[in-house]
């Protein structure tokens, strides 16, 4: 059983089309997460399965009912917003305490099952604040037992973390997947950032422009790529056109010569390959004595510092220019390495993927 | 703001309070000379008041011209209110929820009867009032003053939706609310200080208008019109008591609306 | 922020009554009052038609004419005297404390929610034969006849400007407040004296609030009736004043519109020419 499921839905602002016919679906459970860059159609077609916008074509379903043009009241959904909404009026308590009096839920029936919504985000003794007497990370959570008390037969979340700083959004990320997975609640989140999408789907829908670009899961997305939209989205990557040489043994990408591990029929050309920069491997010109399968030699010509990682421009020789990562263990070669010096490169298996098509 | 220490030291800002002090006693002298001398204690209106003394108000609140007056007024503007709140209400939610290009023309029309003067407006409804012939009745006033006071309802009203985040609205609905309930529950108690602000501004306007109900009336007398028949005739102390009156209503009525913070910002909204 | 729901057509309901009550209150009678200024009016018999009766009447009998004419000037006199009050007021307004602010707020808003004929009587009490001006000057031997200080246009004058001041006030106070100080700041660090900077930066930037408040005035002091009438005696003649006697004395409801009519004219073309002022400003 699918707990939502969109059916070639299309949606059109005048000349404008926001989703150009998507099809998706959620099964019971499970935690998808609609993933693309600013304006391609995540918040409209999330708002399409809340019922806030009708869709100009196709079917959707909630819990296997048809409910294309049902009113946002009478869908069961729980609707997390980035700016929380939460009612400021109200106090916490009377927040969450507002979608049962909606559905007519006896009053006796509330209390209980309020607390066990305060319970399960861990805010039982904060039910008599006012929202604007909160925390940005609390209001999120108030936000999210409101959303949860009905017992929707999906949860659907716009980019909540948005507004919450890098160290509480990575807090919040692991509380909403544990509670997630708890609850089995089936999920469809938004989100443009791709380690959010990442670290806490089920499955990945990559949206571009209204459409879908990639499904799968975190993996298959990551290293997987179905589309070059989706290679240059996800991750830093370099992608390079190529073309088969040597009747079928090496391709030629942009000048830097690889071997065909993906045997790639011979003779075809403008194939996309993709080469993950964290899994090229550099070391100083001569550094290494035993380098013997230093492939190509390249210059060092911009270094960037991030922390964990450290990020290099390396010009290839007679070829392409190449972004490389390293890990930062500290290790004195690394240290060492800096803004035109001569480096060795090697491509392991795992660095290099032809994109399919 | 900044700009308050750039010119506090130099001499045309001293001007510039000179001058100022000056307007606003302009503006109150008179409100305030007028609340003294309705505590005369003698016969004639004089300043200062050889004696003092509520004599005054104690005529007015036992003559049965005035309290008639005083109640006609208040029934009228007590029906006028709410439901000038009501439609006035209404049609801010329409212009705001409604499509954004018919937005400006709606709007226009809408609030077209304050541009209006109120002696050519009072001319059109006597003249369709006698056709009707409903003139001199409670079925002319209250549509009368409901036409000067709507415009004012939807003007502050539509100032606090423009800022209203509408994703409340929104979140309520997801949550098993119909529209209707949405707004009952969720937007109108966050908007309350913007219907509170076209409440009082309704409910003045119709105590105090005159020239429209001036029209309308033949034997029966709003307070102001009473007021304006009476001063014709006569000046007497009673008639400063009278305003003394009213001022004490009105004054209190706009000290709440300004320290609301509604006059100048019909969107402080959310605290 | 999350309006993105399609136009809604429906919510357009929500007008009906409103739409109703106007169309009864205010667009037919207007129109019947169009129509009425074209209808003949002769032995008290209204006769509906096609006249030029009543449009000849104010040009030719020599007194409307005069009487708009007058009633336009003492608009316009108003109208400068409420500028030149309310400009100082909305200044210090922008550049004052908070508190103080908050004074001055309630000062010039209370008179917009005070009745009109609660502060013509307040004037009345002082500007009256008897009123307290004249009181102390005769007391003090300063002159033996009262001064005539109403019932003239004087007294018309000072009742409508205490009246209309704030309608001036506000839309100033707004367009300076909306003037980004700054740029102030900048000029005068440049070693521009401040009235400089008044003249040459913030006057001309306030100029939209001067004319949303002086068009507002204007308008209104067009139809004032009620002051006139209290303040004037029957020495200063306005023309809705004319208009409401023509109707409840005379019942010649067909002049009485066509002087509505010309007052609603004249009212349209100063919005007309303050809008096209507005708009040769702003394209400078
Ligand atoms: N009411 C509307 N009228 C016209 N176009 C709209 C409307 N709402 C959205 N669009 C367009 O539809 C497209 C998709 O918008 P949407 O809000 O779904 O993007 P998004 O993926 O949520 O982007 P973001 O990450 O910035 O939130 C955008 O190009 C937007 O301009
Ligand atoms: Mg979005």
């Amino acid at each position: 059983m699918s707990s939502v499921e969109l059916k070639s839905i299309v949606k059109k602002y005048g000349e404008v089309t926001a989703v150009a016919s998507i099809d998706l679906s959620v099964e019971s459970g499970e935690f998808v997460t609609l993933l693309g860059p600013s304006g391609c159609g995540k918040t409209t077609t999330l708002r399409m399965v809340a019922g806030f916008i009708r869709p100009t074509s196709g079917t959707l379903s909630i819990g296997d009912v048809d409910m294309t043009g049902v009113p946002p009241h009478q869908r069961t959904v729980g609707l997390v917003f980035q700016n929380y909404a939460l009612f400021p009026h109200m106090t916490v308590r009377k927040n969450v305490e507002f979608g049962l009096k909606m559905q007519k839920v006896l009053t006796s029936e509330r209390g209980p099952r309020v607390q066990e919504a305060l319970e399960l985000v861990q805010l039982e003794a904060l039910g008599e604040r006012m929202p604007a007497e909160l925390s940005g990370g609390q209001q999120q959570r108030v936000a999210l037992a409101r959303a949860l008390v009905i017992r929707p037969d999906v949860l659907l979340l716009d980019e909540p973390f948005g507004a919450l700083d890098k160290q509480l959004r990575d807090h919040m990320r692991v509380e909403l997947r544990e509670l997630q997975q708890k609850l089995k609640i089936s999920t469809l989140f938004v989100t443009h950032d791709q380690d959010e999408a990442l670290s806490m789907s089920d499955r990945i829908v990559v949206m571009s422009e209204g459409k879908v670009s990639q499904v799968g899961k975190p993996t298959e997305i990551y290293e997987k790529p179905q589309t070059r939209f989706v290679a240059d989205f996800i991750g830093r990557s370099n992608i390079l056109v190529g073309k088969v040489e040597s009747k079928g043994k090496t391709i030629n990408a942009e000048g830097l010569i690889l071997p065909n591990k993906g045997n790639v029929v011979a003779g075809a050309e403008g194939i996309s390959v993709m080469i993950r920069p964290e899994c090229v491997e550099i070391t100083q010109s001569g550094s290494k004595a035993t380098s013997t399968s230093a492939d190509v030699k390249g210059k060092v010509t911009a270094s960037i510092y991030l922390g964990s990682i450290v990020q290099y421009s390396v010009q290839i020789n007679k070829g392409p220019n190449l972004v490389v990562t390293q890990n930062n263990t500290g290790s004195e070669n690394l240290k060492n390495l800096t803004v035109g010096d001569d480096v060795d490169v090697s491509f392991p298996d795992s660095a290099i993927y032809i994109l399919p098509g | 703001m900044s700009s308050q220490e750039h010119y506090g030291s130099r001499l045309p800002y001293k001007f510039l309070i000179g001058v100022v002090t000056l307007v606003i006693f302009f503006l109150e002298a008179p409100l305030i000379i007028l609340v003294i001398q309705s505590f005369t204690a003698e016969s004639y209106l004089s300043f200062p008041p050889p004696s003092y003394g509520i004599r005054w108000y104690k005529e007015v609140l036992t003559s049965e011209d005035w309290l008639n007056s005083i109640s006609l007024s208040l029934t009228i503007a007590a029906i006028v209110t709410p439901l000038s709140l009501v439609l006035g209400t209404m049609a801010a939610f329409a212009l705001d929820r409604g499509p954004k290009k018919l937005k400006n023309g709606l709007q226009t029309i809408m609030i077209a009867p304050m541009v209006l003067p109120h002696i050519v407006l009072g001319l059109g409804l006597f003249k369709m009032a006698l056709q009707l012939d409903i003139d001199d009745s409670m079925l002319a006033y209250i549509p009368a003053h409901l036409t000067i006071t709507i415009p004012f309802v939807v003007i502050s009203v539509g100032a606090s939706l423009q800022t209203f985040e509408q994703s409340l609205e929104e979140a309520a609905r997801s949550l098993g609310a119909n529209r209707f309930w949405a707004v009952w529950y969720i937007t109108l108690p966050i908007i309350r200080p913007a219907l509170i602000a076209g409440g009082i501004f309704s409910f003045i306007i119709s105590f105090d208008e005159f020239i429209i109900t001036f029209f309308l009336t033949t034997f029966q007398r709003t307070l102001p019109i009473e007021m304006f028949s009476t001063l014709m005739y006569q000046v007497k102390p009673s008639i400063a008591a009278v305003s003394t009156l009213t001022l004490a209503v009105t004054a209190f009525l706009t000290a709440m609306l300004i320290l609301r913070g509604q006059v100048t910002s019909g969107d402080k909204v959310i605290k | 922020m999350s309006r993105n729901s399609d136009e809604n057509y429906g919510a357009l309901w929500l007008l009906t009554p409103t739409v109703l009550l106007y169309v009864a209150t205010f667009f037919v009678p207007i129109i019947m009052l169009g129509v009425l200024s074209f209808a003949r009016f002769e032995m008290s018999v209204t006769t509906i038609g096609f006249y030029f009766d009543n449009y000849i009447k104010i040009f030719s009998d020599g007194i409307t004419l005069k009487i708009f004419f007058q009633t336009v000037r003492l608009s316009l006199v108003i109208t400068f005297w409420c500028l030149i009050l309310g400009y100082p007021v909305a200044l210090m307004m922008r550049s004052c404390s908070p508190k103080m602010k908050m004074v001055l707020l309630f000062c010039v808003v209370s008179p917009l929610l005070t009745s009109i004929i609660v502060r013509n009587v307040a004037w009345l009490l002082i500007l009256g034969r008897s009123g307290i001006i004249n009181d102390t000057l005769i007391q003090w031997g300063l002159t033996s006849k009262p001064l005539p200080l109403m019932y003239n246009e004087f007294g018309v004058i000072l009742a409508v400007v205490h009246v209309y001041l704030s309608f001036m006030v506000l839309p100033l106070f707004g367009a300076l407040n909306s003037i980004n100080s700054s740029i102030e700041e900048a000029a005068s660090s440049l070693g521009a004296p401040s009235w400089r900077v008044f003249l040459s930066i913030t006057l001309p930037l306030s100029l939209p609030g001067i004319m949303a408040g002086c068009t507002l005035v204007f308008i209104l002091s067009m139809g004032v009736y009620l002051t006139p009438v209290i303040m004037g005696g029957n020495f200063v003649l306005t023309l809705p004043m004319l208009i409401t006697e023509s109707v409840r004395e005379q019942y010649d409801w067909p002049f009485a519109s066509a002087m509505a009519l010309m007052l609603l004219l004249a009212i349209g073309f100063m919005v007309i020419l303050s809008s096209g002022v507005q708009k040769l400003v702003g394209r400078r």
